[in-house]
């Protein structure tokens, strides 16, 4: 589509039709040296030729230089209704309405793009707020990740109590290791508590 | 060899010979010869067209006169002028030897009085000047058309060049020219000079036709000229006028108005010549008849004559030659009036007033032909030459004023104006075509970045939607990529390791205060561990972690008090 348009450019260089005609001055229209048949008229006869404007008119209209100059224009007039018809209306315009449907394409096309960009812009916000927002990552994630241990404390409980029969006698060895792993268990809790604690009242920091 | 004439020279003497001259060819190859040898060298001779007046029949014709000098000695020379007739070299033997039509070059001998110069008649030249030879009249005996046109060997012998040659030879001989005239022991009689008021003057008046020597006059006929007779009653020749007088000092007779030429049909009358002596040239109007028998051959001959808008009846004889000879031979036409006064337009004016140089002519060629020096004639041409320019004049600007008027000029504005239009209406669409061809390229830019970003950011929303599946699996890792994760306990770090080593001991200090009350059964309710069989064991974990407690307590108590300075909450 762009091949034929990129051919018309520079074209305005190339046609030169800005040369004006120049008017048709005595000098050139070179009206002397009279012609033998009128040269050599009696005085008389060149004086009525003076008088007769037709007769003047017919002399200028029938010299060479004249009638070059008409044809001149005639060339000129014609040159101008080719540009006008061709290279403007035929060529130019043409090729200007082509150029402007493309634009008005490419106008649709970005249109077209934006909307998918805003598109995929709410998605992505979307995305990262549901993803990497502080309050779901500290308060929320983090919040679950407390109460997972807090409940892995209770399954500890749970677990050794139903281990324990009914005369209620401890074995020493299963016993320090729930202690052990309780403690472990509720030391890992109350820190993170703790520094959610403290994350609320902004008194640590971090990444985020 | 003998050098080339000057090509405007030549250009000149083809043109004088073609509307009249009968034969032409032999009359330019003849005249060529002459002026190669004697051409402003030698005999310096010159040539120029003047009219030459019959002394038998009173006739005039424009003829071509050669005329120059032949030295006799380092002080003494003859001037020469040889007048070629219009049917020159052939001879019409149905003619007088005289007449101009009869083919024998006219040769005279012409001194110049004002260097004291004057005509000695002797064997071979007459009183007029006229000078006569034993090769002039064979030549007349021998030359005739019938016989010799094409006998080359007989025109060989008879030519311009050898007559020359026998002239010099005569004059070598017996010298027709003296410092003194003949018989007369004082500076000779002041010819006598017709002034407008039919007085006469003493400034020569002899403007047509070979120029005759002084008459001379008996001694008692010198009062008779001083006091002033008019010619017509004195009859003596004209005196010859002074070579190469200035042409701005026109006889006073001639300064009245010459008639026009539509007033053709009146020309100057001048008396005929009267009978005694034929020889004197008369200043006559040549009959319209006597150009005839020259203008039918030379139609035959050659070319058409001249347009026949101008009937040779109608005009005085003089005009007709010298208007075909303004026609034919423009360079001859010598503007009596600058060209300043013809403000209309130059460019006519130099073609008109001036001779136009051809691209071979030179300046010093104009000098050789020394081409009008006819004062009748002259001052006629004057008059002629005034009015017509005057025409010529009114003409101009008429050309100039319907040039004003006519479309070609007045519609050319408007001819112009759409050209610039055009110019301009294509160079603006041109100019918005190639801007918006311009900006078509930007957006086609535009649109390959934007459709790359918008791939660039479905990339990214997918990896995202990935990064959430990943991070909804995984409760305590945060994942950043596909391949890079965080703990979520590193996502809240204390300030330094003072606080993180309080942070520790603290929640190690509620671990063992839970698993106390784990033990005592104070923790969310659960079982009492201790009973009648497990006290010993209980007590002694309690005690281990009551102690492990002292120790965390005085630790958070140092850090907390004596270290960091911490109120008690």
């Amino acid at each position: 589509m762009s091949t034929p348009i990129n051919n018309i450019q520079g074209q305005g260089t190339s046609l030169n039709i800005k040369q004006l005609i120049d008017k048709l001055t005595i000098e050139q229209l070179q009206p002397f040296p009279l012609p033998k048949y009128i040269d050599s008229l009696p005085n008389a006869n060149i004086q009525e030729f003076i008088q007769n404007e037709e007769l003047i008119k017919g002399y200028i209209k029938d010299l060479e230089s004249y009638k070059l100059q008409q044809q001149k224009i005639v060339d000129r007039s014609s040159k101008l209704q080719s540009i006008l018809k061709d290279d403007i209306l035929g060529e130019l315009l043409t090729k200007y309405l082509e150029i402007i449907q493309k634009i008005k394409s490419q106008l649709k096309s970005i249109h077209q793009i934006y909307q998918e960009f805003l598109n995929l812009e709410t998605y992505q916000y979307q995305l990262l707020s549901s993803n990497f927002n502080q309050d779901y990552l500290i308060k929320t994630k983090f919040g679950k990740l407390i109460e997972k241990n807090n409940n892995d404390s209770i399954q500890l409980i749970k677990e050794y109590t139903s281990k324990i029969d009914e005369s209620g006698k401890l074995d020493e060895t299963e016993f320090n290791e729930l202690i052990t792993n309780f403690k472990r268990s509720r030391q890992l809790y109350h820190l993170r508590r703790e520094k959610l604690h403290r994350f609320n009242e902004e008194r640590v920091s971090g990444f985020i | 060899m003998p050098p080339q004439l000057p090509t405007q020279v030549a250009n000149w003497l083809y043109n004088v010979l073609q509307p009249q001259y009968v034969h032409k060819e032999w009359a330019y190859k003849h005249i060529y010869q002459l002026l190669q040898v004697h051409l402003k060298q030698n005999f310096n001779f010159k040539i120029r067209t003047n009219v030459y007046t019959s002394t038998d029949s009173g006739h005039s014709a424009l003829l071509i006169n050669l005329y120059g000098s032949i030295p006799i000695n380092s002080e003494l020379e003859v001037p020469i002028e040889i007048w070629v007739p219009l049917n020159y070299p052939f001879i019409d033997p149905r003619l007088s030897p005289s007449q101009i039509n009869n083919g024998i070059p006219l040769v005279y001998i012409v001194p110049d009085h004002s260097k004291s110069l004057y005509l000695k008649p002797g064997n071979h030249v007459d009183s007029q000047g006229r000078f006569y030879h034993p090769y002039l009249a064979n030549w007349q005996r021998d030359v005739t058309f019938d016989q010799s046109q094409y006998n080359q060997e007989l025109l060989d012998q008879y030519n311009l060049l050898g007559l020359l040659n026998i002239i010099h030879q005569a004059i070598l001989a017996d010298p027709p020219i003296s410092i003194r005239p003949i018989g007369i022991d004082g500076p000779p009689p002041v010819p006598a000079k017709i002034n407008l008021n039919g007085s006469q003057t003493s400034l020569p008046s002899q403007a047509t036709g070979p120029i005759p020597p002084p008459p001379t006059p008996p001694a008692a006929a010198l009062p008779q000229q001083v006091t002033g007779l008019p010619p017509q009653s004195t009859g003596p020749p004209l005196p010859a006028k002074p070579p190469k007088e200035p042409m701005q000092s026109i006889p006073l007779k001639y300064q009245a108005p010459l008639p026009l030429p539509d007033q053709g049909a009146t020309p100057i009358q001048t008396p005929p010549p009267p009978p005694p002596p034929p020889q004197v040239p008369t200043p006559i109007q040549a009959p319209a008849q006597f150009i005839q028998p020259h203008q039918q051959p030379y139609q035959q001959y050659s070319q058409p004559a001249a347009p026949t808008a101008i009937s040779p009846q109608a005009i005085p004889i003089r005009q007709i030659t010298h208007q075909q000879f303004e026609r034919h031979h423009p360079i001859q036409y010598s503007s009596p009036l600058p060209a300043q006064q013809y403000p209309v337009q130059s460019g006519y004016y130099s073609n008109v007033s001036s001779p136009t140089p051809t691209p071979q002519s030179t300046s010093n060629s104009i000098s050789v032909l020394d081409l009008i020096d006819d004062d009748q004639q002259q001052d006629g041409n004057v008059v002629q030459s005034s009015l017509h320019r005057q025409l010529l004049e009114q003409l101009s600007s008429k050309f100039n004023a319907c040039l004003d008027q006519d479309p070609i000029n007045t519609e050319l504005a408007s001819v112009n104006l759409n050209i610039e239009k055009v110019d301009a209406l294509y160079n603006q669409l041109n100019h918005h075509f190639q801007q918006a061809n311009g900006n078509s390229n930007n957006l086609d830019e535009h649109l390959n970045y934007l459709t790359q970003q918008l791939t660039v950011l479905s990339s990214l929303n997918q990896e995202l939607s990935s990064l959430e599946a990943l991070n909804t699996q995984h409760t305590d890792k945060v994942w950043l990529s596909q391949n890079n994760s965080i703990d979520l306990d590193d996502l809240i770090i204390p300030d330094s390791p003072l606080v993180k080593q309080l942070y520790d001991t603290v929640a190690e200090i509620k671990s063992i205060k839970d698993t106390i009350n784990l033990i005592s059964g104070n923790f969310h309710q659960g079982p009492e561990f201790i009973n009648n069989n497990s006290t010993d064991l209980c007590v002694k974990t309690v005690r281990n972690l009551g102690r492990e407690l002292f120790w965390l307590e005085l630790t958070k108590h140092e850090i907390a008090t004596n270290i960091m300075g911490l109120s008690h909450h």
